[in-house]
């Protein structure tokens, strides 16, 4: 009969500890978002653009916004957006930044240039945080044109714009229409009865 | 973490130490169980012991669970472990002239060895019969071997042919598995008292918590998701943020230039463009292939990027028109844990300003910044190169632009 307990016991300690570890699991989630969705988002992300910001400067209407500096500390007190918070690029994991996230604001990341500023969004997004979104441009061009001194032209940049007309620098490049364009197209049938 | 073996976790000559030592435990614990005994062993096909078949069906059952628990851990990646291909018809006909063999002698090959050991004449004469088989079989292999290797359908594993999740099957078997055991119990006790089992009421309780253990077990088997391969190589956040601090993943503008040039001496260089088809059909660099960055996560693209072998190209690098979009998709494959993509510094505009955008005025002459002369040289004759100055562009075997439809038609019925 002693045998029979003990049996008994452990192995509803092994079945208890093997549920223990799946809740665990299940609730220890580090990215809160696929891979497959995370990269669906970045495609379809417009972030903020600097007419957008420009709008909201003049508007007054700052509160429901969080900038967000990443730049580092000594650069970001010599000049930054107006109420940003500076959290450097190298800190974005912190734990003590963490509580800058957890607000209703809208939380728009900038930085020397929108690859930081994308980037750092890009991560936060993946985690918990879908109230997250990036500045066009850097914070040095946001604040000699628009900030400082606006000027119309720079409201709509992005860095992912062409800047040249690429096809001009490669003069006897072919055109691609003229190259025999291998379209390799795969047909997924799955199912059935 | 594992497999041990297939990951260089274990080397290959340790492998068979441990062999030998779960061969000696192996033997030890059928010993034990009384599996030297071919009174035993045969009673699964007379009726009155089923010994055989439970133990067999515990065995499976455990490392079933065991394995997709591991799974969904990240303990294991199940899509390395070797599985048996399926010969269909030589399975049949071996696995009846072993089951011919088992009834005649009274061991299988595993239990002969344990009973020869422990001194059995009969298990003795088993094992010289099982080496008299292997030397027949060999000596005619010539003529076999077209039906030995016929109806090959790979590693066929039996949840996918039924389309139904790992977990479900390993529910389903543990439920047939228990089914079985009442059933066979049943066959037993009515044939003989001597062998009698199944539930009495000294082992009630603890048959019924067994049974509970294992159904929770199986349920919770067949509910939590599957691992998928991508995501058991994944990195923590903040390894990505790590990673994404350290600027070794950008390629200079001098490397793809100098591969634009030069493809037939750096092949293992593959450029992807991310940006969407009309940009790319607008103009890309020679030999690149297109993948929008919403079509990366697709199954076709991250098997055709991720595909390994000898002529394979090792040095992936995106582009787009800065580094924005192809720094997204790095960081996709980043997190995934794969590191061998890189990332074309500043794009395509940092590319015509650094190559084409050179000041003729500036050029270095003082001959102490002998690096910096190089790269000036370097520069006018790339820019030169591809405004086609001084000689044609070779239409390279990478110049015809592949581009990747996804179609993908799923349905039923």
């Amino acid at each position: 009969m002693k045998t029979n307990t003990l049996n008994n016991a452990a192995l509803a300690f092994t079945v208890i500890m093997v549920i223990v570890v799946i809740v665990s699991k299940l609730y220890s989630e580090d990215y809160d978002v696929t891979s497959e969705n995370a990269i669906e988002m970045a495609a379809g992300e417009e972030g903020m653009s600097l007419q957008e910001l420009y709008a909201t400067l003049q508007s007054g209407e700052k509160e429901q916004y969080l900038f967000v500096d990443l730049r580092k500390p000594d650069v970001f007190e010599y000049d930054h957006i107006k109420g940003a918070v500076n959290i450097p690029y190298s800190e974005l994991l912190a734990e003590k930044h963490r509580s800058a996230f957890d607000n209703d604001k809208t939380v728009v990341f900038y930085g020397k240039d929108e690859v930081n500023s994308s980037n750092a969004w890009f991560l936060l997004r993946q985690l918990n945080y879908d109230n997250v979104t990036y500045l066009h441009g850097g914070f040095a061009l946001a604040n000699k044109h628009i900030i400082k001194n606006y000027h119309p032209s720079y409201g709509h940049f992005k860095a992912g714009k062409p800047q040249y007309d690429f096809a001009k620098y490669f003069k006897k490049q072919e055109k691609p229409e003229k190259q025999e364009v291998e379209v390799k197209t795969t047909i997924e049938v799955s199912g059935g009865c | 973490m594992g497999p041990l073996v297939p990951f260089g976790i274990i080397g290959s000559e340790f492998n068979f130490i441990i062999a030998l030592v779960l061969g000696f435990f192996f033997g030890y614990i059928l010993e034990n169980a009384g599996f030297s005994s071919s009174r035993k062993l045969v009673g699964v096909f007379y009726g009155y012991d089923f010994v055989v078949l439970k133990v067999f069906f515990t065995a499976a059952i455990t490392a079933m669970v065991g394995l997709i628990f591991f799974g969904y851990f990240g303990w294991i990646d199940l899509s390395v472990v070797y599985v048996n291909p399926l010969y269909l018809w030589p399975a049949i006909v071996g696995g009846a002239i072993m089951g011919v063999g088992f009834i005649l002698g009274g061991f299988c090959p595993g239990t002969s060895m344990a009973a020869a050991s422990i001194g059995r004449l009969d298990a003795m004469i088993f094992l010289v019969g099982i080496l008299l088989g292997v030397f027949i079989f060999g000596e005619n292999f010539g003529w076999l071997e077209n039906f030995y290797t016929s109806s090959n359908y790979g590693s066929v594993k039996v949840f996918e042919s039924l389309g139904i999740s790992r977990g479900a099957f390993a529910l389903l078997i543990i439920v047939i598995a228990l089914v079985a055991f009442y059933i066979t119990s049943g066959i037993q006790n009515k044939l003989s008292a001597k062998y009698a089992t199944g539930v009495t009421p000294n082992n009630k309780a603890k048959i019924g918590i067994a049974v509970t253990a294992i159904l929770i077990l199986g349920v919770i088997a067949a509910v939590i998701p599957e691992n998928k391969k991508a995501a058991f190589y994944e990195i923590s956040s903040e390894e990505l943020h790590e990673a994404m601090n350290d600027d070794s993943r950008y390629a200079g503008i001098d490397k793809v230039a100098f591969h634009l040039i030069n493809p037939v001496q750096s092949t293992n260089v593959e450029l992807i463009d991310v940006r969407s088809q009309d940009e790319f059909n607008k103009f890309s660099l020679p030999g690149a292939i297109n993948i929008p960055l919403a079509d990366l996560s697709s199954e076709r693209v991250m098997d055709l990027l991720l595909e390994k072998s000898d002529d394979k190209k090792d040095l992936k690098i995106f582009y787009s028109n800065n580094n924005v979009l192809a720094d997204k998709a790095w960081m996709h494959f980043r997190r995934l844990g794969h590191n061998d993509f890189y990332v074309m510094k500043g794009g395509l505009n940092h590319f015509v300003e650094s190559i084409f955008h050179y000041d003729e005025n500036q050029k270095p002459t003082n001959p102490i910044y002998q690096q910096a002369i190089f790269d000036y040289r370097f520069k006018k004759r790339a820019s030169e190169y591809f405004q086609g100055m001084e000689r044609e562009v070779k239409t390279s075997k990478g110049s015809s632009a592949p581009v990747i439809q996804n179609v993908e038609v799923s349905g039923g019925c």
